[in-house]
């Protein structure tokens, strides 16, 4: 017999649900309790909005080398991995641009009517010199691990929940999940709809993780208009995108986090061709206006019927 | 004797005796056995039966080559609709943008 144990709270500036299927509810209790606190540590450290956070100080080096955790180094593997394979559409260097639009706060404190700094020359992450956990920030160079780190912590809590019994972790809409509720051949995951209405489709996710990106969200209004938090590398300037949202599903939160993003920034052509060159990922296409369309993968795996049985 | 007359007496000495030493070198080397060797039987020639030689391929001469086309072609997904979304809890966790 398993209990079913659940806990949300507020971190990383969103709310973050947890839940395991544990030997006792006490057994799942521990354990949401241990990951909750491993969620504040991972938001203390990469948090860019902390000045004490182990982010602020590596962009505050500018010029000069320091050796970091070892969180942070495999955050910036992962990072450095992921630029790479997207052929420099995930950036974690657009920190500047980014602030420069505004969200040089956390997004509740953003000021509309700020005046907003010039443009800055900036690198690229792949200029973040590397040796084992000694880095090297060449001077102007500043980065933001948010497009990467809710989705890594998701698979590590995951992990460690998993250990426990059957989990799902929902980090403000990315989900990863461990094992199956008892009973059940995979959890249930609805797609949110960004004009508001009835989720647009039921997902049944048995294993690995789904995480959405879109536009519609983290929006706020500035002197040129409206900006959101998606900044295209390419231009340094909140995307403009023929879609609100796209849903990635793949076997790990990190990479669906950060192909998600990266399916939206693609121009329309490029998009199919984007998406075969990340193995095992499945996308919904949610556009701005018309129908959500998928890949085969994604669409085998919607609910066609009656939700029943829900276990989360 | 003078000393041209020495001179000349003695080139004529080293010439004679030159060739004299060469003469008498070769002829050692040439009529003395060589030391330790040994003499190898002569083989009497016999006769060898190779097999036939097959016959070389006719030649012909190659094809004209055309112009060549390589496509490759790349699986791209096809995206389609999704099926219509069924009633969904509000229990449910839900994928969204953040």
């Amino acid at each position: 017999m398993t209990e079913r144990v659940e806990r949300s709270f507020r971190a990383m500036g969103t709310t973050m649900r947890l839940v395991v299927f544990a030997a006792s509810a006490a057994a799942g209790e521990r354990a949401l309790a241990s990951a909750e606190a491993r969620t504040r540590a991972i938001e203390a450290r990469f948090s860019r909005f902390e000045a004490t956070s182990e982010l602020s100080r590596i962009n505050a080096l500018g010029g000069s080398s320091v050796v970091v955790s070892a969180e942070m180094s495999e955050v910036l593997d992962l990072a450095r991995e992921q630029h790479e394979a997207t052929g420099g559409l995930f950036d974690p260097a657009i920190l500047p641009d980014l602030e420069r639009a505004g969200y040089d706060r956390t997004f509740e404190d953003i000021d509309p009517a700020a005046d907003r700094r010039d443009a800055v020359a900036h690198g690229t992450f792949a200029e973040l010199r590397r040796d084992g956990r000694l880095v090297l920030v060449p001077p102007g160079l500043r980065i933001d691990l948010g497009g990467i780190v809710k989705g890594w912590s998701a698979d590590r809590v995951a992990d460690a929940l998993g250990d426990v019994g059957p989990a799902l972790v929902d980090l403000g809409g990315d989900i990863a999940v461990r094992g199956t509720p008892p009973g059940e051949t995979a959890w249930t995951v609805a797609v949110e709809d960004p004009s508001g209405g009835a989720p647009l489709a039921a997902l049944r996710i048995a294993s690995g993780a789904v995480a959405t990106s879109g536009t519609y969200r983290r929006r706020w209004s500035g002197p040129g208009g409206a900006m959101h938090h998606l900044i295209d590398p390419r231009t340094g300037l909140p995307a403009e995108s023929d879609l609100a949202a796209v849903v990635a599903l793949h076997p790990r939160a990190a990479v669906a986090d950060v192909w998600a993003k990266c399916v939206l920034l693609e121009a329309p052509a490029r998009r199919a061709a984007l998406v075969v060159s990340c193995p095992g990922l499945e996308v919904i296409l949610v556009p701005l206006s018309g129908s959500p369309v998928g890949t085969p993968g994604a669409l085998a795996r919607c609910v066609a019927g009656t939700v029943s049985g829900v276990a989360a | 004797m003078n000393k041209k007359e020495i001179g000349s007496a003695l080139r004529r000495g080293v010439l004679a005796g030159t060739i004299a030493g060469s003469v008498a070198g070769f002829a050692a080397f040439a009529v003395a056995p060589a030391y330790g060797e040994t003499r190898v039987p002569a083989v009497a020639p016999s006769s060898v039966d190779l097999p036939p030689v097959p016959p070389l391929p006719s030649l012909a001469p190659l094809p004209k080559v055309g112009s060549v086309s390589v496509t490759t072609r790349v699986s791209l997904p096809a995206f389609r609709p999704l099926p219509p979304a069924p009633a969904v809890p509000a229990t449910v966790p839900t994928t969204r943008a953040s």
